[in-house]
C-alpha cells in the first residue's frame, strides 16, 4: 500500500538527520514514520512491523544501510519493500553497488525537500 | 669526515626533522583545542583524537538541533497563518461582488506567499544536514591525523626522539579563574573587560 498513509521506517545514526527526513516527510503528507539508528534495529523492527518504504543512510555503525538493503532484499518477506538510500556516499561504485543490491532509488546529501519528494513520487509509481 | 661521522650527521639532522614534525603535529592539535567551546586537552601529549571529534560532533548536533526547533516554531507560525488566511477567504465570499473579488485575490495572494515560506524552511530544513555531512568529514580527518600521530611518534620514539626534545610551546595567557579554557559568551566577557581595563590604566 503504497500512499500517503503508507507506513515509513526512517534509519540514521545521525538523530538530526532522522530528525529532518520526518519533517519533511510529514510536510509531504506521510505522517506514519518510524525511525532506527542503525541497520541492525532497523532489520528488527521491519521484521513484523509491517512497513511500506524504507529510508536509508548508508554509512552506520553496526550495521550499513548497503548491508540492510542486501538483508531485506534476502528476506522473503521484506523483499519487495522499496528502499530510498539518502546518503553522503557519491562515488560512481557506491551508486553502481546500491543498484546491484536492488536499491528503490538513490538521493545524495544535502538534499531538497522536492529532491525527496520526487524520488518517493518515482517509486510510488514503479510499484504501482 | 669517516662513513660514521657521516652517518651520525645523517641522523642527527633525521631525528632534529622528526622532533620539529612531532611538534609541527602537536601545535596543530592545540590550534585545533582552541577552537573547541567546552573541552580542553592536556597538551603535553599528543591527545586522543576521537574526544575531539565526540566535541566537536556534539556542538555541530546541539547546532542543528536548535536551528531545527527554531524552524519547526516558523513552521507552526506559517501553519497557524495559512489558517488564518482560510478563514479571511471564507469570510471574503460573504462581501458584496465587487469587495469578494477584490479580497479574494489578496487572500490568493498570501496564500502563495504562505505557500512560498513553507518550501523555504523544508529547504532550510534540509540544509540542515551539515551536521550530518561535516560529521562524517571529520571522522575521516580525524582518523587519517591519528594514522600519522602514531606513525610519528612511533618513529620518534624508534630513533630516540625525548619529549625533552619536543620545544614548549607559547604558554598562554590564563585570564578566567586561573584555567585557560573558555566555555562560553561569560568568560569572553570578563576577557574583553579585564582587557579594556588594562588598556585603560
Amino acid at each position: 500500500m503504497l500512499d500517503q498513509n503508507m507506513k515509513i521506517l526512517v534509519v540514521d545514526d545521525f538523530s538530526t538527520m532522522r530528525r529532518i527526513i520526518k519533517n519533511i516527510l510529514k510536510e509531504l503528507g506521510y505522517t506514519n514514520v518510524d525511525e532506527a539508528d542503525d541497520g541492525s534495529t532497523g532489520l528488527e523492527k521491519l521484521k513484523g512491523g509491517n512497513f511500506d518504504f524504507v529510508v536509508t543512510d548508508w554509512n552506520m555503525p553496526n550495521m550499513p544501510g548497503i548491508d540492510l538493503l542486501k538483508a531485506i532484499r534476502s528476506d522473503g518477506d521484506l523483499k519487495k519493500l522499496p528502499v530510498l538510500m539518502v546518503t553522503a556516499e557519491a562515488a560512481k561504485e557506491n551508486i553502481v553497488e546500491a543498484v546491484e543490491a536492488g536499491v528503490s532509488n538513490y538521493i545524495v546529501k544535502p538534499f531538497t525537500a522536492a529532491a525527496l519528494k520526487e524520488r518517493i513520487d518515482l517509486i510510488i509509481e514503479k510499484y504501482k | 669526515m669517516s662513513e660514521n661521522n657521516k652517518l651520525m650527521v645523517t641522523f642527527d639532522k633525521f631525528k632534529s626533522e622528526l622532533a620539529g614534525l612531532a611538534q609541527y603535529v602537536d601545535d596543530a592539535r592545540k590550534g585545533i583545542d582552541d577552537i573547541e567551546s567546552a573541552f580542553q586537552m592536556s597538551s603535553e601529549k599528543f591527545p586522543e583524537a576521537s574526544g575531539q571529534l565526540s566535541m566537536v560532533s556534539g556542538d555541530l548536533e546541539n547546532a542543528a538541533n536548535n536551528i531545527m526547533e527554531l524552524i519547526e516554531n516558523l513552521v507552526d507560525e506559517n501553519d497557524k497563518s495559512k489558517a488564518l488566511v482560510d478563514e479571511l477567504s471564507a469570510l471574503a465570499q460573504k462581501l458584496p461582488e465587487e469587495d469578494a473579488k477584490t479580497a479574494g485575490g489578496l487572500t490568493e495572494k498570501l496564500d502563495a506567499v504562505n505557500t512560498s515560506m513553507k518550501t523555504i524552511m523544508m529547504d532550510m530544513f534540509a540544509n540542515t544536514s551539515f551536521h550530518d555531512l561535516s560529521g562524517q568529514k571529520l571522522k575521516k580527518v580525524i582518523s587519517t591525523l591519528g594514522t600519522v600521530e602514531a606513525k610519528i611518534l612511533e618513529m620518534a620514539c624508534n630513533v630516540g626522539v625525548t619529549t625533552s626534545e619536543l620545544a614548549p610551546s607559547d604558554e598562554k595567557p590564563s585570564y578566567a579563574d586561573g584555567k585557560s579554557e573558555m566555555h562560553g559568551q561569560g568568560d569572553v566577557d570578563k576577557i574583553l573587560n579585564d582587557l579594556m581595563q588594562k588598556n585603560l590604566s
